[in-house]
């Protein structure tokens, strides 16, 4: 079956996030609006959210972000880019280097007694996406996440 | 994010989640999800049919509460249809650590034989 062809094809999308409130919420919905007016289908609409909602709350709560100027607020970047082919989004964000895409994945339970779910999130972005690429450009983690655009 | 929760029966706990188990929506749920299924120590069906996404702080919760359940020996079961959400669930592994069912009818058919 062929992928679906985007109604906009090659479009781009930048937010910024500052804090885990109300700033989330918001880019969560002008998020979801924008990758849903693109066509792309419910699956990397929904994708996409859980990628963006994961690698911000970890870039914010544990990304120790020293390189900002004294007042300026913590944040990290997201740009979104809808090709035929695959949704691409790139976080951007001045905390410590952290490369996702090498983090050791989570101990697996066996039994729900001994559960615990710490690193879930990135295990999660790693279970959706095609690709994980990671730089660091001077003081910036710069963090790209592939979705590929399957059916339904 | 909402819940609804039913305390009809005595010995069976039913909670429904509406909305988005997000950060935002675990935030307004959390306390009273934990209190109305771990702390009543029953055994507990939580149906997430009508959640239209589910992220790992959402997944936490529910891992607190079964394992919580677990250690009074109650069980917690999750109702949730395909979907992505069950997708995800099933992507963190929690199929293996929490029944998942597709009705009520079978969550109640599961802790009866349990």
């Amino acid at each position: 079956m062929p992928n679906p062809t985007p109604a906009v094809a090659d479009a781009l999308f930048e937010l910024w996030v500052e804090d885990l409130g109300g700033s989330l919420d918001v880019a969560q919905e002008k998020l979801a609006e924008f990758v849903a007016a693109s066509g792309v289908g419910s699956r990397p609409t929904y994708r996409a959210n859980l990628v963006f909602e994961e690698l911000v709350t970890n870039a914010l709560k544990y990304g120790e972000m020293s390189g900002f100027r004294h007042g300026e607020p913590p944040r990290v970047g997201c740009t979104v880019r809808v090709t035929p082919t695959e949704l691409v989004l790139e976080f951007r964000d001045r905390g410590r280097p952290f490369d996702p895409s090498v983090a050791p994945p989570p101990r697996r339970a066996t039994t729900i007694d001994e559960a615990t779910v710490g690193g879930l999130g990135l295990e999660l972005v790693r279970k959706v996406a095609s690709a994980i690429d990671y730089r660091r450009e001077e003081l910036w983690n710069v963090t790209r996440v592939h979705l590929l655009l399957v059916p339904d | 994010m909402e819940i609804q929760i039913d305390t009809s029966d005595p010995e069976l706990r039913r909670v429904r989640l509406v909305g988005r188990l997000d950060s935002a929506g675990v935030g307004k749920v959390d306390l009273r999800f934990l209190a109305s299924t771990a702390g009543a120590g029953i055994h507990s069906i939580v149906d997430l049919s009508q959640v239209a996404f589910v992220a790992s702080l959402g997944i936490r919760m529910l891992v607190d509460a079964g394992r919580t359940l677990s250690a009074k020996g109650r069980k917690l079961v999750l109702v949730v249809p395909e979907g992505l959400v069950a997708e995800t669930l099933r992507d963190g592994g929690i199929d293996q650590l929490i029944t998942m069912v597709a009705t009520d009818g079978e969550a109640v058919a599961y802790l009866a034989a349990a």
